[in-house]
């Protein structure tokens, strides 16, 4: 048995208003499954009886579960639906993230003894108001366009979340990490334990700008629901 | 469920291979089918299937197709010039287990492919 536009229209306010699911990226599959289980259920029950066996059935996998992933402010809320799927892209970020914040420190610890305390000092200095720079704009950029789009997708939300409280710890972290500590290696003995906070200071940045590139896996969703729209 | 676990491995073969069989399927016809085929021994959730579907587009093994169905949108996964060559590929390695664990369990027991 078939449902009529309005029992889906039902579906889909359910769906907004006792979970928040508002995903682009998942909604139509989700209706539809939803709506083709209940069709299912339909040839036994009422339409009443099985949309809620239904739903009673789906709760758990699109109640807001706290998920805290690669960010230092509190804990987004995401369906538990989007579990896997955000596991497995936490898992690469995080590999992503190792390396990155490896990468400098490691260069510079292999070329020490063939460079001047004033080079390293400077290239140091450089780049880190380099890191800081990217991780800024990336926060104002990410803001600025996702609370301006028209679509809201799980990586969408990742990269918007809590990007005020970040952009005033970036700064204050810039301050101890970038001014404070510009020309601060004065001998080449202590360059080891140097180079571990150069370390703290790309994990700390890195972590925020992994956390922004998020908003291109949205970008390369809502390419595709458009190409959905236009096929 | 433990049965469940030993499928779960094979989940993207499984997924891939029906659509190889059927051309274009949509997310709760695959979950149907995959019952339906193994008698209700076999139960995807949604939990499993749609990272999975999703996971395989972004790879690039997967195209979709939207088309308005009974008042409401369907999402239909097809495979590939990419995702045609690796079901092949997948359906080897996964016959290759399936005969070498038959040979551990059953070792008399000849398996024609």
């Amino acid at each position: 048995m078939k449902l009529s536009i309005e029992q889906i229209q039902q579906i889909e306010e359910k769906l907004y208003v006792d979970y928040d699911f508002y995903y682009d990226d998942a909604k139509h599959e989700v209706i539809d499954h939803i709506a083709s289980e209940i069709e299912e259920g339909m040839g036994n029950d009422s339409f009443e009886t099985s949309f809620d066996k239904v739903f009673e059935n789906w709760h758990d996998r699109l109640r807001e579960v706290e998920w805290s992933g690669m960010h230092l402010y509190g804990k987004i809320k995401m369906p538990l639906f989007y579990k896997d799927q955000l596991l497995s892209t936490f898992r690469n970020d995080l590999i992503i993230w190792g390396v990155i914040s490896l990468l400098a420190p490691v260069l510079i610890y292999l070329f020490k003894d063939s460079m001047e305390i004033e080079t390293i000092n400077n290239v140091v200095f450089i780049y880190k108001i380099v890191v800081f720079a990217i991780a800024l704009i990336l926060n104002q950029y990410v803001l600025k366009k996702y609370t301006e789009g028209n679509y809201t997708t799980v990586y969408g939300q990742i990269a918007a979340f809590s990007n005020k409280k970040a952009l005033a710890a970036m700064s204050l972290m810039a301050f101890s990490m970038i001014f404070m500590q510009q020309n601060s290696i004065k001998y080449r003995e202590n360059l080891d334990g140097w180079i571990g906070m150069l370390v703290f200071f790309n994990a700390f940045y890195f972590m925020f700008i992994i956390k922004y590139c998020n908003y291109f896996r949205h970008l390369k969703m809502v390419n595709n629901i458009k190409k959905w729209k236009n096929a | 469920m433990k049965k469940q676990q030993l499928y779960k491995g094979s989940l993207n073969t499984i997924i891939m291979k029906l659509l190889e069989q059927h051309g274009k399927m949509y997310g709760y016809e695959i979950t149907q089918k995959v019952k339906e085929i193994t008698q209700g021994e076999m139960n995807i959730t949604e939990g499993a299937l749609y990272p999975a579907l999703h996971k395989m587009e972004a790879d690039g093994f997967l195209d979709v197709e939207m088309d308005r169905v009974d008042g409401r949108i369907r999402k239909y996964y097809k495979l590939t010039e990419s995702g045609v060559k690796e079901t092949v590929s997948r359906m080897e390695e996964l016959e290759n287990f399936v005969r070498n664990m038959q040979n551990i369990v059953n070792p008399n027991l000849k398996l024609g492919y």
